[in-house]
């Protein structure tokens, strides 16, 4: 890894999430400081504001930038309990902030994460969010001004049941989640790309180390679990990504963990012809097999973040110490740590030279 | 001398030789040779598990640890370091305990990582974390980004000449693939199955391209190489990069001698071939010493003078060590002098293969077999039978004998001589085919290698000597993981290459990639994953094209990606740009001009590539962005290209409002900019689909009734437009009658019912008679139906009418207007009384229109 730019963002707090959009063209930055800042990428590589406003009356937390079948199309997930839907402005509003399409609320947490869902014609624009009060909520607008949003499915992640399990685990009162599980948990989610298998994300919550790969329609139901081997003592995790699978028969996902787990799952859906073979749709979807393909950092610090390239080889992991880490599969398919950056200062010459 | 035949051969005969090019279909002993125990890239633990060991444990909670923890478990990675540094060093626990962690974003186009220093969550996860100390420091304000591969010029350079060549070897290949079909005979079938029953592709059981076909992918190797050799002998190419292009040409040179012989079928002798390389790749003796031993009295006295001679033979420079040895014949001891002369003569007439008199080989080898026979008959009658230490008779020079005996039995060709003199196996090899085998082929060469190796070794640290070796003994699949640790791009061309020849073993047990398309797919990552990525979209796309089933799919994620510009400023005629300097207008249309440009190459692409999904949802983001920013008629392009026709209805509508809100000026202008053709073909279009009904739910149904929309959405505008045209000409009769069918045809939107009826008043009265009684009696009727239908529907059939009232009654100050908004204005009452202005213009005009019609009936 090679550094090559600096862009200070004049946020007047810390940043706490940056997005490309789908080209990589622009890059939307949030902030403590309650606005999110739109840069456009210049021919020279360097980055230019076009855009900042206040979007939210807290700090925001997250940021998703919508496919663009789906027009210029932002949302923003923050402390005040609420997902906002931003677009861009045409021509002749140009300069000003984006406009807003939808303010999302229902949340009984703060909403930590927020992410369109792919393209998909079967289901129009869709977006997913979770928050700490541990519901994945998804919201969709049918109408094409994006004026009208309502809430599809709100699913209490810890109740969903095992897959072909049919009784789904109570939701706990109101009160339930214990201080501890506020401490150090962590919620996530992740859509699958893919739109063959329908609507499908993963998704965590609390101190759970399991992922759950939930498929939305027509019921929200598990089609697998994710748990790490001996997860007994297994950590919390922190961060998720499902990555693009770019047409392959099985699908990756990373996760993160607060012990500095980095896992890589493969997963493979039932096969295409396989399906005609299964008596019913619940046993299509208990079909879903997973193995963990690489394990990497346990007993590090917390992993931040978790993300995958565009083509779905390249995984870029950040942990509590200022690491950046990039692991790519060999051909063997086993996966390999390639290059890693620090935060902290280099060492000194006379260090280098005594190494 | 040559060791028998081995079976290899590049004759179709010998099969199963992994230097022959005929195709490889006995899965049994011979190849496993060519197959490595494991495989490992760039990492020095051989080791195909699944898992990584896991890190060092540490016990320590991330909250409360400080024990600096070095990040020495990642060995081998390379780390690199953001500038500026968030904290210092040995400072990580104080940093940590402040609040504060980085986080990072990957860039879905380029490889770029983006990182940032923010804040851990805090305890209670519903409750903003704060920092131990507010105030931000320099890197808590900055974004840092990094890219994975950074290319210097010469290699983008290098990436972007190859690129064509390999385009073209990829097409040559795939052109002789008929042809070969044709001249494959009876006994290859076009559908074969394999061991397990599946269905092989046909292509596949063809073998590798003939005679003709190698010797034109030589030339485009030779292209390859100039590229390599104009970079490595470039002053201005850095040391490293430098000796990564010397590696990458010597390599790829190596094997165009070994795998693309000139004669497309390497049937000759290869030890000339061979021994150049050789000579090229480390040139050696150094001509300034040989000119430094003969600048001295006694060149024998020289300490370099024999070691010298060595070299030189086993250089296959003869000619300089008849000289050399010449200088003996001012030796004061005469039988040194004499054999020295001997010696001499027969270097200066050692037949090589390489000269032009022999007609055919074994012209060559005879002469070959009979200048040893007289060599040896010359030696012989020299000795006399003198036995072993006593050639010159004095003990004094009997250490000269030994020095004589070597030179000796390197032109014998002595294997193993040749193997003691030698300075690595590489001097050896090259020695080996012009002194010990002299028929030396190509297929006797793996089995020469392992005599060569098993007295010198290669040097495992020296990558490049590993592949070399590696590819003299056709161990294809070593050679190429070599090549990928020393530079990508020739693992992707060199594999390629030698897939072509159905070199390279298939494993697809335990690999899910053949290897060819691998290190083509990890060559694509490098122009994928770099700062200057968008230069290479078009040259991506090629490679993942060529790169089979996983390149094919990324290059649909890949082509969709491809950023086309859209200037932001609405073009033509609008109120803001209407201020700005025509510098800025210039600005924007030439930015529209690259991105049409570049819409266009990737519409050329999408066709090349059958990517016609892919292709139909750029078409329609473009249509939408410049539907947004004002641009119609290219957006109308873009979805007629899409096949998009609830696109262009909707682009439609938005020209129709701009009539309501802006005027007829307006309206003509944006239709003006809709494709003429598009415009022409819609009224045909609209009447194929209404004569022809479709019958039944098929699964066109959506697509038609989209069609049949957007087709008389079109037909309208361009009705409306010969209304308005005939109105701005005078020609009220033939505008009239317009107004009628825009009625009565069924085409206009209900919204626009209202508009009409009242755009008829003017005509109503004017003073001629304009509509016929009849005629009248219609538009009463649709009067009748805008009243009905507004009682429960005001909007839809009122709305458009309220704001082209609106505009009507506010021409002159339109922009106050706008911003006051139309319902609060003006709303569906005084759109209702305008319909009864209406409604009493046709009152007068039935009267009229009646009386007329009893005057003249006829």
């Amino acid at each position: 890894m090679l550094q090559t730019n600096l862009l200070a963002p004049g946020h007047a707090d810390l940043v706490t999430h940056v997005v490309y959009d789908f080209y990589g063209e622009r890059l939307a930055t949030c902030s403590a400081d309650q606005k999110i800042k739109i840069f456009r990428k210049t021919p020279e590589g360097t980055w230019d504001q076009e855009t900042e406003w206040k979007a939210h009356d807290a700090p925001i937390l997250h940021l998703s930038f919508a496919h663009p079948i789906h027009g210029s199309l932002l949302a923003s997930s923050s402390h005040d309990r609420s997902v906002r839907i931003w677009e861009e402005p045409s021509g002749r509003e140009r300069d000003g902030r984006w406009v807003e399409r939808g303010v999302l609320t229902g949340a009984k947490g703060s909403v930590r994460s927020v992410e369109f869902g792919p393209p998909d014609p079967a289901y129009g624009l869709r977006v997913a969010s979770i928050s700490t009060d541990s519901y994945l909520r998804i919201y969709t607008s049918l109408d094409p001004s994006l004026n009208d949003w309502s809430l599809v499915h709100s699913i209490h992640v810890p109740s969903l049941p095992l897959p072909g399990n049919a009784d789904e685990i109570p939701p706990p009162a109101e009160s339930a989640a214990s201080t501890s599980e506020l401490a150090s948990g962590g919620w996530g989610l992740s859509w699958c790309k893919e739109r063959w298998w329908g609507s499908v994300l993963a998704t965590f919550s609390g101190t759970s180390p399991t992922l759950k790969l939930v498929v939305l329609d027509p019921q929200p139901t598990s089609l697998i679990h994710l748990t790490p081997p001996g997860s007994g003592t297994a950590a919390p995790l922190t961060s998720v990504a499902w990555a693009p699978s770019c047409g392959r028969s099985y699908h990756l996902l990373a996760t993160g963990s607060r012990d500095g787990t980095v896992r890589i799952w493969r997963v493979e859906p039932p096969g295409e012809r396989l399906r005609l073979d299964y008596d019913s749709e619940e046993e299509v979807k208990r079909s879903w097999t997973a193995e963990c393909t690489g394990e990497f950092g346990k007993g590090g610090a917390r992993v931040g973040m978790v993300d995958w390239n565009a083509t779905g080889t390249t995984l870029t992991t950040s942990d509590d110490e200022g690491i950046v880490r990039i692991y790519k599969p060999t051909y063997a398919k086993s996966w390999k740590l390639l290059g890693q950056m620090s935060a902290e200062e280099p060492p000194s010459e006379e260090g280098l030279n005594g190494h | 001398m040559a060791p028998a035949p081995t079976g290899f051969s590049f004759a179709p005969p010998a099969a199963g030789s992994p230097f022959s090019f005929a195709p490889q279909n006995n899965t049994t002993s011979q190849p496993s040779s060519s197959r490595p125990p494991a495989f490992s890239f760039g990492s020095s633990s051989a080791s195909g598990t699944t898992k990584t060991p896991a890190q060092p444990a540490h016990t320590s909670d991330d909250m409360d640890e400080d024990n600096d923890r070095e990040m020495d478990d990642d060995d081998d990675v390379d780390v690199s370091y953001l500038q500026p540094a968030a904290y210092p060093r040995g400072g990580r626990g104080k940093w940590k305990a402040s609040g504060r962690t980085t986080s990072a974003a990957v860039c879905p186009v380029g490889g770029e990582v983006a990182t940032w220093v923010t804040k851990k969550p805090s305890s209670d996860p519903n409750q903003p974390p704060t920092l131990s100390k507010s105030d931000l420091t320099l890197p808590d304000r900055t974004l840092y980004f990094s890219s994975q591969h950074v290319l210097p010029d010469p290699l983008v350079s290098l990436y972007t000449e190859s690129h064509l060549l390999f385009t073209s070897l990829q097409n040559i290949v795939a052109e002789s693939l008929p042809q070969r079909r044709l001249t494959s005979g009876d006994n290859r079938i076009t559908e074969t199955w394999d061991r397990r029953g599946n269905l092989v592709d046909a292509q596949s059981l063809l073998g590798p391209p003939d005679a003709e076909t190698i010797v034109h992918m030589r030339r485009l190797i030779d292209l390859y190489l100039d590229n390599l050799n104009d970079l490595r002998s470039n002053q201005e190419v850095e040391p490293v990069l430098k000796s990564r292009f010397n590696a990458s040409y010597n390599i790829m040179n190596l094997a165009e001698i070994l795998y693309f012989p000139t004669d497309g079928k390497g049937e000759g002798f290869v030890g000339e071939e061979l021994l150049d390389w050789v000579n090229d790749v480390d040139p050696a003796p150094d001509n300034s010493q040989g000119n430094d031993i003969m600048a001295t009295k006694n060149p024998w006295d020289h300490p370099s003078f024999w070691p010298y001679i060595s070299r030189c033979i086993l250089r296959g420079f003869h000619l300089p060590v008849a000289s050399f040895l010449r200088s003996l014949a001012n030796h004061p001891h005469p039988p040194v002098s004499k054999l020295a002369t001997i010696l001499a003569q027969h270097l200066a007439v050692f037949p090589r293969s390489s000269e032009e008199r022999w007609r055919v080989d074994l012209e060559f080898l005879q002469a070959h077999k009979l200048w040893l026979a007289k060599f040896r008959a010359e030696l012989t009658s020299f000795t006399g039978g003198k036995s072993r230490g006593s050639w010159f008779g004095e003990a004094k020079w009997a250490s000269l004998e030994g020095d004589f005996r070597t030179v000796i039995e390197l032109m014998e060709g002595k294997p193993n001589r040749v193997l003691e003199e030698a300075a690595d196996w590489r001097e050896a090899l090259g020695a080996w085919g012009i002194l010990v085998d002299v028929d030396m082929r190509r297929d006797h060469l793996p089995e020469i290698m392992s005599i060569i190796l098993d007295k010198i070794p290669v040097d495992t640290t020296l990558l490049e000597d590993a592949v070399q070796s590696a590819l003299c003994s056709a161990d294809i699949v070593k050679a190429l993981m070599g090549c990928y640790d020393l530079d990508v791009w020739l693992a992707a061309h060199l594999g390629d290459l030698l897939d072509k020849l159905e070199l390279i073993p298939d494993d697809e047990e335990r690999f899910e990639t053949p290897l060819r398309d691998y290190f083509l797919l990890e060559y694509t990552e490098i122009l994928q994953n770099n700062p200057k990525y968008s230069a290479f979209w078009r040259v991506v796309c090629d490679y993942l094209n060529f790169a089979g089933p996983e390149g094919r799919n990324r290059l649909r994620s890949h082509v969709v990606h491809v950023s086309i510009p859209v200037s932001k400023d609405v073009k033509g005629k609008n109120k803001e740009t209407e201020n700005t300097g025509d510098g800025m207008d210039v600005e924007a249309e030439q930015d529209q001009d690259e991105g049409m440009g570049i819409y266009y190459e990737i519409r050329a692409a999408c066709e090349e590539f059958r990517l016609e999904e892919e292709f139909k949802m750029i078409s329609q983001i473009l249509a939408a962005r410049l539907t947004k920013k004002g641009d119609y008629g290219v957006a109308a392009i873009l979805c007629a290209e899409a096949a998009d026709g609830y696109a262009l209805s909707r682009i439609a509508e938005k020209i129709l409002d701009s009539y309501i809100s802006h005027g007829g000026e307006e309206f003509l202008r944006l239709v003006e900019t809709l494709p003429p053709k598009l415009m022409s073909e819609a009224p045909t279009a609209l009447a194929a689909l209404q004569s022809e009904p479709t019958t039944g739910l098929t699964s066109d149904l959506l697509f038609q009734s989209a069609g049949s929309v957007f087709a008389s959405r079109l037909t309208f505008l361009s009705q409306f437009r010969d209304y308005l045209l005939f109105m701005q000409e005078g020609a009220r009769e033939l505008a009239a009658a317009r107004l009628i069918t825009l009625l009565t045809s069924g085409i206009a939107p209900v919204g626009f019912w209202a508009v009409l009826l009242v755009e008829s008043i003017a005509l109503l009265e004017d003073s001629d008679i304009l509509f016929t009684s009849l005629e009248t009696v219609e538009l009463l009727r649709v009067l009748q139906d805008v009243i009905a239908n507004a009682s429960f529907a005001p909007d839809e059939y009122l709305g458009q009418l309220v704001s082209y009232i609106q505009r009507l009654t506010n021409e002159t100050d339109e922009k106050e207007q706008r911003k006051n908004g139309a319902q609060k204005g003006l709303g569906p009452e005084d759109a209702l009384r305008k319909i009864e202005e209406v409604r009493l213009a046709l009152g007068r005009n039935l009267a009229r229109a009646v009386v007329v019609a009893f005057d003249s009936p006829f």
